[in-house]
């Protein structure tokens, strides 16, 4: 899953980048509204964190535009404005949750992941196919009951084929949504991490569809 | 009654034109009347004076020394009997001749001698007439002797005449009086109407209705309007800086508080207590912070005056907190079109934080109920999640305090809705919802109930 956070305090943009990534996503920051803009725009993000008060673009109207433009990705806003009238005029921009600074960052986490699982339907923290079960909240995964250890790059593949269980995902479309922007992205790498995945939890958990991409369980729809 | 037409421009300004007029035309109806009768009785003294030497020229002396009147005089009143108007003829203080209309009577003699050269007298007649007598020792020259002519009048039918003319000038003053006073009556409201107007304009900005005294006055009053204006725009634009500024440093300082909380919490993670107390002092400004930012939203936007729709802020809310927590439902029962008397933000502030307070709690399930009665509007907000027992009901509502600290959330809680309540002199209680949750109940003034 990846993240954009659109923050202009520099201290507090790295601790939220850095809480994420130990949250297991993958995370774009940007410092001022037109930069966040363009990267909402163009990038494949899972939800974005905007901050209100930016420069050059403010974050209601950045997501106003953004929304204008027909993106539905899932956005939280993080500010410190936090009177009625602003958080029902967020919400009316677009907006999908609000959290007041000061937060705790683990509520924000908790907050993201319900966003994120809105988003793709589900509605439980926990998510279930195949026999394997993957808990949002605490990151931990097993397979018919038994524990597996992934490294971070493996359980984001592993989350965002749960998020969309049954559906065939594109090599490409995964890149999209485990890297960040600036990584050094290399569409093998999927394929050793699916390779790892299916070592740990099976090897008919993961389809794969020649030509197309893979699929987590069997086929729906 | 000294006091309220002492403090009444209008009162002072008409009780002393009013006294004024009534005080110069009684003068003015005094004296006309006395000119009036000083011109009657000096008719009736000439008059008496022409009948007078008319008498004397008929007087003559008979054969046998007696006197006689050759002809009556010309007017016939001195035929008529007891007319008032009779002549008596003395001569060496004997009455020798005397009109027909004295029949048996005599004239009372004028009181020795008249003091002035004049002649004229005041005197009580038959049947208790009182006349003006003209009296005068004359020697004809045919005649021996001294002889004494006394001529009289009677004075009724001046008494009559100015009681006439009496009532027609009192009624006639009487009217001016009256015409005088309602002139001055309008004069004076046609003169204080700027003042009432400016009365009404402050009554305005009072209540909320207007930001300033508008329009024209007269010269007089126009800088003072205009000074008035300048005050409270200058208090306006104080009561604003203030508030942003109060806004502004307290939104500063909550980006910075952010990072430090969450500093804090690494070095919690890490077992470091200098987290634990960094904790609790950074949760202490918080509490501080959001206190004093919701009283300074709220002190300066108390006007009375105001009405604010509940549905409206009912909608706006509801809507917002759907989409906030997508999994429990928020259903509305009761009146609709009722009149908050209040600002919108402050009504947005309490509802807002009670349905977000039911909304963190709840299972599944929200009702938001609104009816009003004598003492205002009720908004009751109940949920069906745990509920709070009633310790923690006094404790929920103590100042500053939040139940939910360990979950930070938005917004103060219930103990700032109750200050904002008290604020417009309504009040907070909590109760027990059906569902099991709490039930929060918001007495809040209604438009109408206040102009009732």
């Amino acid at each position: 899953m990846r993240v954009l956070v659109i923050e202009d305090d520099a201290r507090l943009r790295e601790q939220l980048v850095s809480s994420l990534e130990q949250g297991g996503y993958a995370v774009d920051a940007a410092q001022d509204g037109e930069t966040g803009h363009f990267l909402g725009e163009t990038e494949t993000v899972d939800a974005i964190i905007l901050d209100l008060g930016l420069p050059q673009l403010d974050g209601l109207s950045l997501l106003r535009k953004l929304r204008a433009s027909g993106s539905r990705t899932p956005v939280l806003i993080l500010t410190a404005r936090d009177a009625w009238h602003e958080k029902v005029e967020g919400i009316d921009a677009g907006a999908d949750d609000y959290l007041a600074k000061p937060f705790n960052m683990e509520e924000l986490l908790a907050r993201l992941r319900a966003l994120i699982r809105r988003a793709t339907g589900h509605a439980s923290a926990v998510l279930e196919h195949a026999g394997v079960t993957l808990d949002t909240r605490t990151a931990r995964v097993s397979i018919n009951g038994n524990p597996v250890k992934l490294t971070a790059h493996e359980y984001r593949v592993l989350l965002y084929l749960m998020h969309h269980a049954g559906v065939v995902v594109s090599r490409s479309e995964l890149v999209e949504h485990i890297y960040a922007q600036d990584f050094d992205r290399d569409s093998n790498t999927i394929e050793v991490f699916v390779r790892r995945l299916r070592s740990k939890l099976g090897q008919d958990v993961i389809h794969t569809e020649r030509g197309l991409g893979y699929r987590l369980g069997p086929a729906c729809g | 009654m000294r006091l309220t037409l002492s403090n009444s421009l209008q009162s002072r300004l008409l009780l002393g034109a009013g006294a004024w007029s009534v005080l110069a035309l009684i003068i003015t109806g005094l004296l006309l009347a006395y000119l009036m009768r000083e011109q009657l009785e000096s008719q009736v003294q000439q008059r008496l004076a022409a009948d007078m030497t008319q008498l004397l020229g008929k007087v003559e002396m008979s054969a046998d020394e007696r006197l006689t009147i050759q002809r009556d005089l010309s007017d016939p009143l001195y035929q008529k009997i007891y007319s008032g108007s009779y002549w008596q003829l003395s001569r060496d203080g004997v009455v020798v001749l005397r009109s027909r209309s004295l029949w048996d009577q005599d004239l009372p003699p004028q009181a020795a001698q008249p003091s002035d050269e004049s002649g004229f007298a005041y005197l009580g007649g038959p049947q208790s007439q009182k006349l003006l007598s003209l009296q005068r020792q004359v020697t004809l020259p045919r005649v021996p002797g001294r002889l004494s002519v006394q001529i009289t009048r009677d004075l009724a039918e001046i008494d009559s005449a100015m009681r006439q003319f009496n009532l027609v000038l009192a009624s006639g003053l009487g009217i001016l009086a009256l015409g005088l006073i309602v002139a001055s009556f309008l004069q004076v409201r046609l003169g204080l109407r700027p003042l009432r107007r400016m009365r009404r304009g402050l009554a305005e900005i009072r209540q909320g209705e207007a930001t300033g005294l508008t329009g024209r006055y007269p010269v007089e009053v126009q800088p003072l309007v205009e000074d008035l204006n300048g005050v409270l725009s200058d208090n306006a634009a104080l009561i604003e800086r203030a508030r942003s500024r109060a806004g502004n440093l307290a939104h500063a300082l909550k980006t910075p508080l952010s990072v430090l909380a969450n500093e804090a919490r690494e070095r919690q993670r890490a077992g470091d207590p200098v987290g634990d107390r960094l904790d609790v002092e950074i949760r202490n400004m918080r509490t501080q912070l959001d206190w004093h930012l919701a009283h300074a939203r709220v002190a300066a936007a108390r006007r009375p005056g105001m009405s604010t729709s509940v549905d409206f802020v009912a909608d706006r809310l509801v809507r917002t907190l759907t989409k906030l927590y997508p999994e429990n439902r928020i259903d509305r029962h009761g009146t609709t079109g009722l009149k908050f008397a209040g600002e919108l933000q402050d009504l947005e502030q309490m509802l807002g934080n009670l349905l977000d307070n039911a909304c963190k709690w709840a299972t599944r399930q929200v009702d938001l109920r609104v009816a009003d009665n004598a003492s205002g509007i009720l908004i009751c907000v109940e949920d069906d999640g745990p509920g709070l027992s009633d310790e923690l009901k006094v404790h929920a509502l103590q100042r500053g305090k939040r139940l939910d600290e360990k979950s930070p959330g938005d917004g103060l809680g219930l103990s700032i809705v109750k200050e904002l309540a008290e604020l417009y002199r309504g009040e907070l209680r909590l109760g027990d919802a059906p569902a099991g949750g709490l039930a929060v109940t918001l007495v809040l003034p209604a438009v109408n109930a206040e102009r009732r």
